[in-house]
């Protein structure tokens, strides 16, 4: 019995070699391999930071606030953003704008095709102004918006990599109308003339009670923006 | 009885010395021989160039370029072939994103399509050397997840005892059809290079068959 079994297996072992060759052609064969590793994008960004406030607003006031945006991918991006607005929730607001400002200290601002280094931080100034709040009805106003900023890694966007949107809330409320301005505003746009007149003092000075009027920070000075860093 | 018996076995002992003979020949010999030798057959990789750190953060379009140059460190002229395999770590769609490129760019998008009758395979099983000699860079495969494509690189004929080297120019590309999924991802490259004897091999070679005596050898050196 053990003889046949092994007679089998060696009969096995010759058929395995004469079917399956033990090499029987020369190959010598050496290996290398690598990883790729492809862009990240995304954006960091704050919360608005305002510097000014004003309890009484006419056509010439001004509230000023910026956000900092930060490319916390590994290239470079474009950065583009979209800026949507309502007063008192309706979507009509012509009567305000939001729109890019340079700030004090002249420093540039980014603009849509500007590149934003990888790991880069940039302070974005914006300014809001109230060329026609005399068609607005007397009272008092809240502005709720929002900035969406979205990086991509070509200048339109259409190729590459694009980030997901990144939402920054501005909300302000209880704005009141300076009513004597607001007649001398409207007086002023009868005439067809530029408006410089001066605002009030007390219209630019903010109170304890702006923070709660405001989603965001209010800084004063700009020494305080500069040791403000990002969250 | 006993007599009959020691009768046969006589009978039977002059029978076979009548048959055989006694040497009564003269004879003489003389005896040559050789040693054969198998060639001895090798290559060298020099992966200098094959870095990780030159295919780092690309984008869609990006192409980094690679490359590597192969010896015949052996006694017999080689052909030489590259299975490059790539592991991307997100599905990759039935264009592949990831590939492989000539520096003449002669893969187009076409090229990078699976073909029906490879789709949903991991290796090369049924492809000729014959095959492969027809191009320079042949897309092979992508399997059923859609993450490992295959490709083989025909690096030409490296002649014995020459200084002959070859190096292999290839640009990997992350394709413009990538999509924001390919964000942050990652892709292994494995270059597998393969050294084949040039004589009496078969038209209809497999790669398959050729991989299996590699393996084999490997084992075979590892014992």
């Amino acid at each position: 019995m053990k003889r046949s079994i092994g007679n089998t297996l060696l009969i096995l072992i010759i058929f395995l070699m004469m079917t399956g060759g033990t090499g029987a052609v020369y190959v010598d064969k050496k290996q290398k391999d690598i990883r790729v590793s492809s862009a990240s994008i995304g954006l960091k960004v704050s919360e608005p930071v305002f510097y000014n406030l004003p309890e009484e607003i006419s056509n010439d006031s001004e509230i000023d606030f910026s956000v900092k945006v930060e490319n916390t991918g590994s290239v470079p991006v474009y950065l583009s953003e979209n800026i949507t607005y309502e007063i008192n929730d309706r979507f009509d607001s012509e009567d305000i704008m939001i729109e890019k400002a340079e700030d004090e200290q002249e420093l540039k601002t980014i603009s849509s095709d500007a590149v934003l280094g990888s790991m880069e931080t940039r302070e974005i100034f914006y300014r809001i102004s109230f060329p026609g709040i005399q068609e607005t009805p007397e009272g008092s106003i809240s502005i709720n918006g929002s900035i969406i900023y979205t990086a991509s890694t070509s200048p339109d966007g259409s190729s590459g990599f694009v980030s997901e949107p990144e939402e920054v809330n501005i909300g302000i409320g209880n704005l009141k109308l300076y009513s004597d301005i607001k007649k001398e505003n409207a007086m002023v746009k009868d005439n067809d003339t530029d408006n410089n007149e001066e605002i009030p003092e007390s219209a630019y000075m903010a109170t304890e009670s702006t923070l709660d009027r405001i989603s965001g920070v209010f800084i004063s000075t700009a020494s305080e923006i500069e040791e403000d860093g990002m969250d | 009885m006993k007599k009959k018996r020691i009768a046969a076995a006589a009978g039977i002992i002059a029978i076979m010395s009548a048959l055989t003979g006694a040497y009564a020949y003269f004879t003489d010999t003389k005896c040559i021989d050789v040693v054969a030798t198998a060639a001895n057959l090798g290559i060298s990789v020099d992966a200098s160039k094959f870095t990780d750190e030159r295919v780092c953060d690309m984008l869609p379009g990006d192409c980094k370029e690679l490359s590597y140059t192969v010896s015949n460190t052996g006694e017999a002229d080689v052909m030489v072939f590259t299975e490059i395999t790539l592991i991307s770590s997100v599905p990759m769609s039935d264009t592949v994103e990831w590939f492989i490129q000539d520096l003449e760019g002669s893969m187009t998008d076409e090229d990078r399509q699976v073909d029906p009758k490879y789709y949903g395979k991991d290796f090369v099983d049924d492809i000729s050397i014959e095959e492969i000699k027809e191009n320079d860079i042949k897309f092979i495969s992508l399997t059923n997840n859609n993450k490992v494509a295959k490709f083989v690189v025909n690096n030409g004929v490296l002649e014995a005892n020459s200084d002959n080297t070859s190096t292999v120019d290839l640009k990997l590309m992350l394709g413009l059809n990538a999509g924001s999924r390919f964000m942050d991802s990652t892709c292994e490259v494995i270059a597998e290079v393969y050294g084949i004897q040039t004589k009496n091999i078969e038209d209809d070679l497999s790669w398959e068959f050729i991989k299996d005596v590699a393996w084999a050898n490997e084992d075979s050196e590892l014992l």
